[in-house]
């Protein structure tokens, strides 16, 4: 055995927060390639106010992942306050009762948290953060406290800012950008006016423009309960301790009823049509198709995953190797099943070289579309997409944020924070003649057709202050 | 899967706060007692505890997975951090040579050959080299960097020795095969227009060439006629002049030692050869001082770049240079970023950093504004950078960044491809391995003074490399007026290539 060159020795690290003992790693003998598990051992329970809790202790090294799912997200918005989700979400950033003003990402800077941030989808809005173990309290204290006491110090002032904030994620992510834009015109040709999912999460200028004060409060009172939420603990503690501290911060909250959410109407799509637009920024004609499709997790999600790979891997998908390897008429294709809560969406997209002919591209896609409906993939197509799936969840459990999302993204789609075996299984169970079914079921609805071309040089938007 | 995600951003901070003292306990609470969703009476308790920031508990200990250094018989340098907790494996082999060394007339060559390489092998084309890896759910991939290239492989234990054979085949059996190149040549000639058009990709395409120089090897930008004129046989020559010796494999999961010899020294025998080391660049050559300006007719918000040439990784005041860097726009804490967006609501966010060649270093600060603000937000980065010459930071600011720099070590070594990363990093600056046993020492050994005298050495707020890619017609006259009040020199219009076009 060669001695390791890297002595780190038995280092003391003295801290102003405390002291980090760092200790020489020990080489175990060699470990054969076995088939270790990948499962994530969990508690679950439910506080006397609603508050679900998931706990999954690991102490192999000293962080801690803490991370709240609040089961509302921008499809549970109301007409004329599309983004409302996520511009909530930066309020919930901007300080509370016993933590004061805009102190949440110092506080968490001083005591080492990574990963701090919070995300707003379609279904749902998520807080979390990784702290070295020590310092948990502290990260509950924080989620606590946006939890119950957030409208203490809400002001106008606060928000004004954050609608400024929000307008300007939006101007970097979607109004300045290539094809920004053609997704807002998908999402209108899937969803009928006054749906959810039509205005995207982000929401239209317009409707942030107009938010207002009693809007954030009565958002938060409806939505943000203890018993619409999941806290999960995951990483580095005793599951004894963490039910202790879970009960300081969280169980002396009082109990509201769990809201419901409604689903909306979502009439088929009665006709394809195509919307055509120009695009300031792009220079590939973009062709972009989509479906209404099942919801995440329900019949025909994983056949529609499946197919989705199938068509536009990277390398060996079908599309991917006739248009980009082949004749080499596209960039880059992207085929997709995105499941929501309410409902999915199944996409196409290609772009198109500049000076390559849009028409032999569509060809070439209603074709492959065709095949995908009339015929079943190959026994080779179906494992090679099941291998890669089941690899892909063991790359996630190498972080441990990664794991305590893993456990919330089961329990808020499944109900069952451990669904991970049946997930792989339903995959492992399907079979091309099932995938084929679901293909001809959902390719050969009505649909939406977006074509964005690079807008001509002379086509110059109007620059208004504040922007579009 | 392309599910949208919004995040609030990593970036904010206001005036540090101490947070750990407890805050003024009538400071802002209005109980909302009484409030009734659903009809019933509720109460938030109003509980002492809630008042302070808790005290942390006993730190635990770090196990530091450790990282073995040895050779192989081929003389072949590897690290390896040995981990049994997942059934993973990570490795990259990395050459000391890179994209400096490509050719007048043929910039990105190195970029270009390293992507042929991956292409395939000699047996397996293109399409059959993509389902075996796909057929084995492993992922074989080569990079380019200024001064490094690497090419790895990423697996289950359970597929490492057939990854291995499919790795190995491509790194000494690559295909290199005319009808890929073509193709690679032709996809990177579209994205050069795409980059050209969108506000962000051009930005990051004139950067380099505003700061480090257009003739500089570290900031030549790349145009068609550099595609069109790389060869199979320069992607050939390049591929032949990667040898092991001064290489380095970089090894992280489920493998120990033995393993690695048996399974990677076995098939690396017969690979001879050197890579050449190539000599540092001269000093960079930025271009004269001015707002460097590229216009995008229509953008709704303008990037902005602001910096200089700034010291090496290896500077002896590294650790006071990463403590400006943060408290000015290291986080959403920093200045940058409570300024623009906290404060003024002008952008997302904004940030500060000094990044590092291998025999160079940059400082920059970028964001990207709305329109209107544009000259605005370009005067309250000014205004940032001279405080953190005029001014000292606060003890608050420097405790903060100091905690968090120390506090989130754990981070570092959360996964051995982290960890990994971690000292392919040191190795590539030429730092010893052990370079954080001592790290918080030299963390907590920073005085306010020290930063001080490090801002004034390595921060300038003369003559200074400014970047603006925005609307024209919309920024363009307030852009001038800041440039004459500010004296930032002339404001010089370039084109997407980086050549001048006129100066205002």
């Amino acid at each position: 055995m060669a001695m390791p060159r890297l002595r780190w020795g038995a280092v003391v690290f003295s801290v102003l927060l405390g002291s980090f003992m760092i200790n020489p790693g020990t080489v175990t003998a060699s470990a054969p390639a076995s088939e270790p598990s990948v499962d994530v051992p969990f508690e679950r329970y439910t506080l006397d106010n609603g508050l679900e809790v998931i706990l999954h202790s690991d102490r192999s090294v000293p962080l801690v992942a803490v991370d709240v799912w609040y089961h509302v997200g921008s499809g549970d918005e109301e007409p004329g306050l599309s983004g409302f989700a996520h511009l909530f979400e930066h309020m919930m950033f901007q300080g509370a009762k016993h933590i004061g003003s805009d102190v949440h990402f110092d506080t968490l800077r001083k005591i080492g948290g990574t990963g701090v941030n919070g995300t707003t989808n379609k279904d749902r809005t998520n807080y979390y953060e990784v702290v070295p173990s020590h310092q948990i309290e502290t990260a509950l204290w924080l989620e606590s406290d946006r939890m119950g006491y957030l409208l203490d110090l809400l002001n106008q002032e606060a928000l004004d800012n954050q609608i400024d904030v929000v307008r300007n994620e939006r101007r970097q992510r979607y109004d300045n950008v290539p094809f920004g834009l053609e997704r807002f015109a998908v999402a209108a040709g899937l969803y009928p006016e006054g749906h959810p999912y039509r205005y995207l999460t982000i929401g239209k200028h317009e409707d942030l423009e107009t938010a207002k004060l009693e809007d954030v409060r009565a958002f938060f009172k409806q939505w943000y309960v203890p018993s619409n939420a999941t806290l999960v603990l995951a990483g580095d503690f005793e599951m004894k301790e963490g039910r202790a501290l879970v009960d300081k911060w969280f169980a002396t909250f009082p109990k509201f009823d769990k809201p419901g959410h409604t689903a909306p109407e979502l009439p088929p799509i009665a006709k394809t049509q195509r919307t055509e637009l120009d695009d300031t920024f792009a220079k590939f004609t973009r062709l972009h198709f989509a479906w209404q499709s099942p919801a995440k997790l329900a019949k025909g999600d994983a056949e529609l995953t499946v197919l989705g790979r199938v068509l536009g891997s990277s390398g060996w998908g079908r599309l991917y190797k006739r248009l980009v390897l082949g004749s080499e008429a596209a960039q880059r294709v992207s085929v997709y099943q995105s499941g929501h809560g309410f409902s999915g969406e199944f996409h196409v997209v290609v772009d198109v070289k500049p000076g390559r002919d849009l028409a032999e591209v569509e060809a070439a896609v209603a074709e492959e579309l065709r095949r995908a409906a009339q015929q079943p993939i190959t026994d080779v197509e179906l494992r090679r997409v099941v291998n890669g799936i089941e690899s892909g969840l063991v790359w996630g459990l190498e972080e441990v944020l990664g794991r305590a999302e893993r456990l919330q993204f089961f329990n808020h789609y499944s109900g069952k924070p451990g669904y991970y075996e049946e997930y792989v299984q339903t995959f492992r169970d399907l079979t091309p003649e099932g995938i084929q079914t679901q293909a001809k079921a959902t390719l050969e609805a009505h649909r939406v057709e977006v074509v964005s071309r690079p807008a001509k040089a002379e086509t110059k938007s109007e620059t208004k202050p504040g922007g579009a | 899967m392309k599910k949208l995600l919004l995040s609030v951003g990593l970036l904010l901070a206001c005036t540090p706060s101490s947070s750990t003292a407890p805050p003024d306990a009538g400071q802002g609470s209005i109980a909302i007692t009484g409030s009734k969703p659903a009809g019933s009476a509720v109460v938030w308790p109003d509980e002492q505890f809630r008042y302070q920031q808790p005290q942390p508990q006993q730190p635990r200990e770090l196990n530091v997975p450790p990282a073995e250094r040895f050779k192989l018989d081929s003389g072949l340098d590897v690290v390896l951090v040995s981990r049994t907790d997942l059934p993973t494996v990570s490795m990259w082999l990395s050459f000391p040579t890179g994209s400096i060394t490509d050719p007048t007339g043929k910039r990105g060559r190195t970029s270009l050959c390293m992507s042929l390489m991956s292409q395939g092998t000699a047996k397996l084309d293109k399409i059959a080299f993509e389902e075996k890896q796909a057929d084995l759910a492993v992922n074989v991939w080569a990079s380019s960097g200024s001064e490094r290239v690497s090419t790895g492989v990423s697996s289950l234990a359970r597929t490492l020795e057939p990854a291995l054979d499919l790795w190995i085949e491509m790194l000494r059996e690559p295909g290199m095969r005319q009808d890929d190149l073509a193709r690679l040549v032709s996809a990177r000639k579209a994205s050069l227009g795409q980059n050209r058009a969108a506000p962000r990709n051009l930005a990051r395409r004139l950067w380099p060439s505003v700061v480090m120089g257009p003739e500089h090897p570290y900031g030549r930008l790349t145009t068609e006629r550099d595609y069109t004129s790389i060869s199979r046989k320069d992607c050939q020559k390049f591929a032949s002049g990667l040898g092991l010796e001064n290489a380095t494999l970089f090894v992280a999961g489920a493998m120990t030692k033995q393993q690695v010899v048996d399974s990677v020294g076995s098939r690396l025998t017969d690979w001879k050869g050197k890579t050449t080391v190539p000599d540092a660049p001269i000093a960079p050559t930025p271009r004269k001082a001015a707002i460097y300006f590229a216009d995008i007719p229509g953008a709704k918000q303008s990037q902005l770049y602001v910096g200089h040439p700034g010291p090496m990784r290896t500077a002896a005041d590294y650790e006071a240079n990463r403590l400006n860097a943060a408290i000015l726009g290291g986080s959403f804490s920093g200045r940058v970023n409570m300024n623009l967006r906290e404060d003024k609501g002008f952008a997302y966010g904004a940030r500060a950093r000094f990044s590092y060649y291998k025999h160079a270093g940059v400082f920059a600060m970028t964001s990207s504004v709305r329109g209107d603000a544009t000259a605005a937000a370009l005067g309250e980065l000014l205004s940032e950078l001279r405080r953190m010459r005029s001014e000292p930071v606060s003890t608050e600011e420097l405790a903060r960044e100091q905690d968090a720099a120390i506090a989130s070590l754990p981070a570092l070594f959360d996964t051995s491809r982290q960890l990994l990363s971690t000292y392919a990093s040191l190795s590539f600056y030429g730092l010893p391995l052990d370079y954080y046993a001592g790290f918080v020492g030299r963390i907590s050994d920073q005085g306010v003074a020290d930063l001080r005298t490090a801002a004034r050495n390595n921060l300038k707020d003369t003559n200074l490399s400014i970047l603006v890619v925005g609307d024209g017609e919309a920024v363009l006259p307030s852009l001038q007026a800041l440039a004459k009040e500010e004296s930032l020199g002339p404001v010089v219009v370039l084109d997407p290539d980086g050549r001048v076009v006129k100066s205002l």
